[in-house]
């Protein structure tokens, strides 16, 4: 399994000589759900490196923004990225009646929960695929036996649970006369469950305040054939998280649970939708 | 040019009946399988025959959800479901999930697939790409505005279906899994519980809340007629009879006044307060003309206020008392106003002078739901009549 980073800080390059075979750098003005954007610039001088380098292009597209996300596309296939995940179809429409050669990952956020559709989307021409986070162990280790598509998974990070076009942060403190915040908690209090809820100009994200960490699946993640696991900085300072990077590649689970905490996800919990 | 489509939810075989008689041109709903709305009473296959031929016997049509997006083990018996509720009679399916939307557009030529809302179908690029894949409609994503609706609607071949009545995701459909954060309840497999609408704490003096007001397009049904959209879809198949027959009745009333050019702002404005009176939330017409904002949203935990003017359904006409018989729903009691509508779009005005309960006794209080009653009236009315009170300064809509 490949190792993929998302730096949160703003020195990204200098996470070249750690032991991450690459990063996934989300494009700035299309892409959403991250804490840090990148531009055409960035991502070029990150591609002067040999890693790779995956590009994020996941925000709802609009009408007036399909010219310029066309020439984006061109140029990310003159950079030679190594895959742009996208959720919006508008960006396989493109690359398709345009010819691009752009490896193209989907990555439907929550809706990448099955085989068939993978399966579909190979046979369109998309050869990969980043799984949801709220699928249990069993359906990823049956996706990696039913489908050919490269995987992507979150090994470690802050799960995306919601994204509104909404600027609900606007909103709520220009109704209770507050200065207003980017990025704040709350809690649901009947679970005790807390989100990090986050507002920028494409609109607002919902994470769970509860760091995901696979390390104890991360072996027969790998020996399944995940092909990449991915290990978002999250609020890690630089050097915890150059860390918890050493700690993956020379595989010490203690370490990483002690940096990263215990929250498996939905790995052996399947949600429920009928409720008796 | 096609005549606009008036698109009613059904949570059950009464309501699938109410909407199409209320003017609903098709209705939409939930199966036994694969829809979002899992704990919504939904369809068994002969409920859904028999929704179907009604339908049909009308000149109407029922389109089935099977939007949610699936888990490999709910693939488990999928083939044969599709080709069961086909063989009910369904004209279109309302999907999601890319895989079987092509399922069905690849093996069953005889029905339509419509691409859900969930899907968030925001530009032309991904209209044009479902149709391509053989998609006869797609249902645009909520977060549009007046132009951007109008763009996807003129591309050829691809009918817009555009939601226009009642309550609102906060986020992105399909982008949202608040719900199985907070309740291990599947969003996008018909468990959301609405955890938009909860109250978060955020600081010690504040709750955060998220909730969004309802939509209300009753204002801009000319604008979405004139721009092209091919149908005019309704909210809520878990909402109560008397909702249903309010908010279609005055949308057909709307959509027909605008065709035949009899639409004039007082009967639109009292068309919009009818509406008004059956919602249980404020509503606002979200991001049609501008990006949704302040005013869209609430800040209090609590936004629903409960509606108690829907008095009774009428099932049926005592001959020998020239009385309807009713069924009450809420408290009434003799002296008040109330007015009595029709699936047909009369209303009569009416005053309660004596009420009589299942023996045939004068009572002057109503005061227990689901009570046989009667009414003295002098002519019988169709099925699915029914009562609504007039409050005090609240003038009869006719």
């Amino acid at each position: 399994m490949k190792l993929l980073g998302v730096i949160r800080d703003n020195n990204y390059l200098e996470y070249l000589n750690t032991s991450l075979d690459g990063l996934i750098l989300p494009l700035e003005n299309f892409s959403v759900d991250y804490f840090n954007y990148y531009s055409i610039s960035d991502i070029r001088e990150y591609k002067k490196s040999n890693k790779l380098c995956f590009v994020v292009i996941n925000k709802m597209i609009f009408n007036n923004e399909l010219d310029d996300l066309l020439n984006i596309l061109k140029e990310l296939e003159n950079i030679k990225v190594d895959g742009v995940f996208f959720y919006d179809l508008a960006v396989l429409s493109l690359v398709k009646e345009n010819n691009l050669t752009i490896n193209l990952i989907y990555n439907g956020t929550h809706m990448v929960t099955n085989s068939d559709t993978i399966n579909l989307y190979y046979d369109l021409g998309v050869k990969g695929a980043y799984l949801s986070n709220e699928i249990t162990k069993d359906e990823v280790l049956n996706i990696r036996h039913n489908t050919k598509s490269d995987l992507f998974i979150l090994l470690l990070g802050n799960p995306v649970v919601a994204m509104s076009r909404r600027s609900l942060l606007t909103s709520y403190f220009a109704n209770k006369n507050k200065a207003k915040e980017d990025l704040i908690t709350i809690k649901e209090p009947k679970s005790g469950q807390e989100f990090l809820v986050k507002e920028d100009s494409n609109g607002t994200t919902f994470f769970y305040n509860k760091r995901l960490n696979l390390s104890n699946v991360y072996k027969e993640l790998k020996d399944s054939g995940v092909n990449y696991g991915i290990i978002e900085q999250g609020g890690f300072s630089s050097n915890q998280y150059k860390e918890l990077i050493k700690a993956f590649v020379n595989f010490n689970k203690t370490k990483i649970d002690e940096l990263a905490g215990h929250n498996r996800g939905f790995l052996y919990r399947e949600t429920i939708y009928k409720v008796k | 040019m096609k005549k606009i489509e008036l698109l009613a939810p059904a949570g059950d075989l009464e309501r699938l009946k109410v909407v199409l008689l209320y003017g609903a041109d098709a209705v939409y709903v939930g199966g036994e399988k694969l829809g979002l709305r899992a704990n919504a009473t939904n369809f068994s296959l002969d409920e859904l025959k028999e929704g179907c031929t009604f339908a049909h016997n009308l000149g109407k049509r029922v389109y089935l959800t099977a939007n949610i997006v699936f888990h490999d083990k709910d693939r488990i018996g999928m083939e044969e479901y599709i080709k069961e509720v086909i063989d009910c009679g369904i004209d279109a399916f309302i999907v999601s999930d890319l895989y079987l939307a092509k399922y069905i557009i690849d093996n069953f030529k005889s029905v339509e697939v419509h691409i859900s809302t969930q899907d968030s179908i925001t530009n032309l690029d991904s209209a044009k790409f479902y149709r391509d894949l053989g998609a006869s409609r797609v249902v645009l994503a909520r977060e549009l505005s007046h132009e951007e609706i109008k763009e996807i609607s003129s591309i050829p071949n691809l009918e817009t279906e555009v939601f226009i009545h009642g309550a609102m995701c906060t986020c992105f459909s399909g982008r949202c899994t608040l719900s199985n954060y907070v309740t291990n309840r599947d969003a996008n497999r018909g468990g959301c519980a609405q955890v938009c609408r909860f109250a978060f704490d955020y600081d010690s003096t504040d709750k955060f809340t998220l909730a969004t007001k309802d939509l209300n397009m009753a204002m801009y049904i000319k604008d979405l007629i004139d721009i092209g959209v091919s149908s005019l879809k309704v909210e809520g198949r878990m909402r109560s009879l008397y909702y249903l027959a309010t908010v279609i009745g005055s949308y057909r009333f709307l959509i027909d006044s605008i065709y035949n050019g009899t639409l004039t702002d007082e009967k639109l404005k009292e068309y919009e307060k009818r509406l008004d009176s059956v919602a249980n939330r404020d509503t606002t017409t979200q991001y049609f003309n501008h990006l949704a904002d302040v005013t869209d949203q609430y800040y209090t935990g609590r936004q629903e206020v409960s509606n108690q003017e829907y008095l009774g359904l009428i099932i049926g006409y005592d001959e020998n008392m020239k009385s309807l018989i009713l069924k009450e729903r809420n408290y009434f009691k003799i002296g008040d106003e109330v007015e009595i509508f029709t699936p047909s779009g009369e209303i009569y005005p009416y005053k309660i002078e004596t009420i009589y309960n299942e023996d045939n006794e004068k009572i002057d209080v109503a005061r227990h739901p689901d009570e046989i009653l009667k009414l003295p009236f002098n002519r019988r009315l169709i099925p699915y009549s029914m009562i609504r009170l007039i409050r005090k300064g609240e003038k009869s809509n006719v």
